[in-house]
């Protein structure tokens, strides 16, 4: 590529496959991204993007391929160990602690990452967090009270209390959340990616907010890349377009 | 037989000490399933286990003054030995799939039942043992009640309440409060949740060994002493609802009142068929006990 071939990326996938019996899920799937980058990772229903979101944070073992954070091989680790190493990743159905109260969710990463138990400061962390994405009002409440998306709200901030938190993956984070809540969502991931140079790979079908989002987007289709490079240029693909719209008749 | 206020209010208060002692079995048993999502058949033998620590500490090391130190002795020592054998035995359950998880558990936890006590006749023969105790007769309420009994009752509600500390105001708590509710969520968020595993199954076998060492000089200590206890365990479960602590807590005083009134009020031979009378009661009225949730999937 061009001259800052000197920032050498966060995060490097390589050929990563997956089978489910028959199924090739992931086809030998590699992304490299950049420190401090933005990337959407867009394709159609079956593409393969959570089941590479999966093997990279280690929800599942990939049958073949690498994945490396850094110098730090994390391949097939437990999801506790990658989190540790610094990547952390969201669910699509927001899984909260119900029965704990916002600031107890929050403050269950702080805790967990051992490098850094100091209370306060956490506590700290958790009310700026709270207040950033507008729950401020809901700090004692228990999560299950907390609508829908509320709760993606609350999960993506749980992410961002890990204080070495290096790269994040967002796995549908906008999806069935209303406008409102969406554009707190957004100013969130903005604002941590500003101050913190936090790394994001965002999996989306909100096609307006990752080209709002994301100079760069990975395509996937039939569990591999199909192309990447910014949301029009790959949108003009002809493979593409026949992989979301099917063969026109021209 | 004479049905006074007295008599009533004796019945009723040693229906709760003993109460208290099957809620903390119970527990045990819950906690662990509510974590580690199994159900661990051996529980009995860590109150063996407990017991026999008693015994060995008073009669041999510390004589019956230092009771209560041979007893946080025995409950430091069963929660050590779990600590220990759960990543051996149960850490394993989670390589296997979904479905054979639970089978895995039942065939290594029985499995673990038998080793425990063989090993204990194997090293104690089948006789029975009884720690010596000193503890002077205590008068609570109109009718004198052994010391022993006294001591083991308060002791197991020190035990919960502590229980009650470290799940609300611990960071470890938290975590195993978060564990309890979702795994994975967990995992991501960072919680080494097979160290948890291993805490949580020790915590739960610990409580198991108190008892057993809070009544070692009131039931005995030999290899099969856990066996009665475990099933009355079971029926609490089974009366509250499995996972559920309140359901522990309540079960077991029921289950202590239920017994002490039919063994005074109806006939004493039947003490353990009252808690079985009620298990039936529970299940024709709260199939899933009184504070269970649905069913379990799969």
């Amino acid at each position: 590529m061009t001259s800052n071939a000197s920032t050498s990326p966060v995060l490097i996938a390589e050929g990563l496959v997956k089978r489910y019996g028959g199924l090739v899920a992931n086809n030998g799937v590699g992304m490299r991204l950049s420190p401090g980058e933005m990337r959407g990772l867009i394709g159609p229903n079956g593409a393969g993007k959570t089941t590479f979101v999966n093997l990279v944070t280690g929800v599942e073992a990939p049958d073949a391929g690498t994945v490396k954070l850094g110098d730090r091989d994390i391949t097939g680790q437990e999801p506790h160990r990658i989190t540790e190493a610094g990547l952390v990743r969201s669910f699509q159905m927001a899984r909260v602690f119900a029965n704990l109260t916002t600031t107890e969710n929050l403050m269950i990463p702080w805790f967990a990452s051992g490098t850094n138990e100091n209370t306060v400061a956490g506590m700290a962390r958790a009310r700026e967090l709270l207040r950033l994405s507008t729950l401020g009002s809901l700090a004692d409440a228990p999560a299950g009270s907390l609508s829908g998306g509320q709760r993606m709200l609350l999960q993506a901030c749980a992410g961002f209390m890990i204080p070495h938190l290096t790269v994040y993956v967002l796995d549908e984070p906008f999806a069935g959340i209303n406008p409102v809540v969406k554009d707190t969502l957004i100013d969130l991931i903005c604002h941590e990616n500003k101050t913190r140079e936090i790394t994001f790979l965002i999996v989306s079908h909100e096609m307006e907010i990752i080209r709002r989002m994301c100079p760069i987007v990975t395509v996937m289709i039939a569990g591999q890349v199909a192309a990447e490079g910014s949301l029009d240029e790959v949108a003009t693909r002809e493979d593409v377009i026949t992989a979301y719209l099917g063969r026109t008749a021209t | 037989m004479m049905y006074t206020t007295e008599l009533l209010i004796q019945t009723v208060i040693s229906g709760l000490m003993v109460g208290v002692l099957y809620a903390l079995m119970a527990l045990g048993i819950t906690f662990i399933y509510s974590i580690v999502k199994t159900i661990n058949w051996a529980m009995g033998e860590f109150y063996m286990i407990g017991s026999y620590i008693q015994f060995v500490a008073v009669q041999f090391l510390l004589g019956p003054d230092y009771w209560w130190l041979a007893v946080i002795i025995a409950t430091a020592g069963t929660f050590l030995v779990g600590y220990l054998i759960e990543p051996i035995l149960i850490k394993p359950m989670y390589a296997r799939p979904m479905q054979r998880r639970d089978d895995y558990a039942t065939v290594v936890t029985i499995a673990l039942l038998l080793l425990l006590r063989s090993l204990a006749v194997a090293l104690g023969g089948p006789n029975q043992y009884r720690p010596e105790t000193n503890l002077p007769i205590v008068r609570l309420g109109p009718l004198p009640q052994e010391g022993a009994r006294v001591a083991a009752s308060f002791c197991a509600v020190v035990a919960l309440g502590l229980f009650w500390l470290v799940i609300k105001k611990t960071w470890i708590g938290l975590a195993l409060r978060a564990t309890a509710q979702n795994r994975i969520a967990a995992q991501t968020s960072g919680v080494d949740v097979f160290r948890l595993d291993a805490t949580a199954f020790a915590i739960g076998v610990a409580m198991a060994g108190l008892a057993g060492a809070l009544l070692a000089p009131l039931f005995m200590v030999y290899p099969t002493n856990g066996a009665v206890t475990t099933v009355k365990g079971f029926e609490i479960i089974v009366i509250g609802g499995l996972g559920s602590t309140p359901g522990a807590l309540i079960g077991g005083l029921l289950l202590g009142l239920v017994e002490s009134l039919g063994t005074s009020f109806i006939s004493s031979p039947y003490q353990n068929a009252y808690g079985f009378l009620l298990v039936l009661l529970v299940l024709l009225v709260k199939p899933n006990g009184l504070f269970g949730e649905k069913g379990r999937e799969a």
